[in-house]
């Protein structure tokens, strides 16, 4: 057991378009960290950054332009896994003491033209031989990589909206969600195509935004405010030189070793947010978990996940609330968080003491080379 | 032009695109290869693809003697498990032809 705990959380609400720069939401998700943790801007000594679209700033820019003085400052770059990164270096360093109080925000804001340009230049292997082939984006490589799921497991288009269906459902009780509106099945299967066998609705919408959570010293955590506890976490970074199928992440060799560094059993956990760009994505990341029997997908998308509203993604994840760049690293974390501290309003669980967050992106040549998870533990 | 792909001088690893150590082995001494024939494993069309542009289909081709995956476009739907020829425009556009 470490001695780090989360007791502060914060997102600006998602929108489609803004006039603000990516620093007015990052500093505005901070401000709202401060204000529900009641910490002064004085007590944060460590602060650490994901974003896209921040530059040429840096997170010790953003700690600048807050006016912090820091013991503690990081820059990650590892998007859909950036949430869970920063964590586990907010963790070592307040073990090492290097800091008492970390600021984890992350967020972005894209212009009409920014979004391509990050596309198509999102290291030098997509600038050099993805981009010029006009049509490989993730939309594409992501198509390729469902179809080889739906070949390998049998399922069809009605299973993966399954859970896009189910996902809308916790959607429309988060007013930070952009998409609210109730989808049917019938919907979703007659939605315009973007790249078979994926739709619309399988694909986040692009909005702007931010997350942030607080990781303090036990120590630290003002009396009787709950908060939650890092019970394992861990990362598994190209496991394959992408030279695999893409259908399995860093989680499967990492999955029984953190359940049991947790102590937690997989029947334990109450809340679960995994990494969800595209539908398969979660499906995969949930079969390396063990959370999914491989054989059993298809019953778990529609008799559990969607009859018993199994509590997956309770944000409505990234494909309703939307994907705010390197936020979407955070956004489940967050979800997770705010459940457990029992801030999560409308959707609410009753029971939220046990947690897992999976976290996965990076795309280099052919599909993500990043995954990683955390289980948490409330502190009541 | 000829599609080229690197080959391990270590271990002989085909790779693509190329890496400064060899996953396998960890050599940093690569040979170029061409790739000429080539069997698709899959394909997507794209939907959005540009109105200037005739190629609609992102095909993931397999070169099975060196167990090779790589990705190109097509201006047909080609057939899984179909061979087919694999190049290089002048604009770095890696396509296939029958």
């Amino acid at each position: 057991m470490n001695s780090a705990r989360i007791h502060a959380v914060a997102e600006v609400p998602y929108v489609r378009r803004t006039e603000a720069m990516t620093a007015d939401l990052l500093g505005e998700a901070f401000q709202m960290l401060l204000a529900e943790s009641g910490l002064e801007r004085t007590d944060i000594d460590g602060l650490g950054v994901a974003s896209f679209s921040l530059k040429p700033d840096r997170c010790i820019d953003m700690a600048w332009r807050l006016g912090l003085n820091l013991k503690w400052s990081l820059d990650d770059g590892h998007g859909g896994a950036s949430g869970i990164n920063m964590l586990r270096h907010a963790v070592a360093a307040i073990e090492c003491g290097h800091a008492r109080h970390i600021a984890l925000i992350s967020g972005d804001v894209f212009g009409p033209t920014d979004f391509q340009e990050l596309a198509a230049n999102y290291n030098r292997t997509t600038r050099d031989h993805l981009a010029p082939l006009r049509i490989a984006n993730p939309n594409t490589l992501f198509a390729l990589l469902t179809k080889r799921h739906m070949s390998r497991y049998d399922l069809q288009r009605e299973d993966y909206g399954a859970l896009v269906v189910s996902q809308r459902i916790w959607a429309e009780a988060n007013p930070n969600a952009v998409y609210r509106a109730p989808l049917s099945m019938e919907d979703y299967l007659s939605a315009p195509p973007i790249a078979d066998p994926l739709s619309i609705y399988d694909c986040v919408p692009v909005v702007a935004g931010a997350n942030a959570i607080l990781v303090s010293h036990a120590s630290c955590v003002p009396a009787g405010q709950p908060a939650v506890e890092i019970l394992a976490v861990d990362c598994n970074y190209n496991i394959d030189d992408q030279r695999g199928d893409g259908l399995t992440t860093g989680l499967k060799q990492m999955a029984d070793p953190l359940f049991s560094a947790a102590g937690v059993r997989r029947s334990d956990l109450d809340v679960i947010s995994v990494y969800d760009d595209y539908p398969v994505m979660t499906l995969v990341q949930m079969q390396d978990m063990g959370l999914i029997a491989p054989e059993n997908t298809r019953e778990f998308l529609h008799d559990t996940l969607l009859a018993e509203r199994f509590p997956l993604n309770t944000s409505g994840g990234q494909l309703s609330a939307g994907q705010a760049g390197a936020a979407g690293g955070m956004h489940g974390m967050t979800e997770v968080v705010r459940q457990m501290l029992g801030r999560a309003s409308d959707r609410q669980l009753p029971r939220a003491d046990r947690g897992l967050v999976c976290g996965y992106g990076m795309v280099e040549y052919r599909y993500g080379m990043c995954a990683n998870a955390a289980i948490l533990g409330a502190v009541r | 032009m000829t599609f080229t792909y690197y080959e391990c001088k270590g271990c002989r690893a085909a790779l693509f695109p190329r890496r400064h150590l060899c996953f396998e082995c960890g050599s940093a001494s690569f040979e170029p290869r061409p790739l000429d024939r080539v069997v698709v494993a899959g394909y997507t069309e794209a939907h959005r693809a540009p109105a200037d542009s005739p190629y609609r289909f992102l095909v993931e081709l397999h070169a099975q003697e060196i167990d090779l995956m790589i990705l190109a476009v097509s201006d047909f739907p080609p057939l899984p498990g179909e061979l087919v020829r694999v190049s290089v425009s002048s604009t770095g556009l890696t396509y296939i032809e029958r």
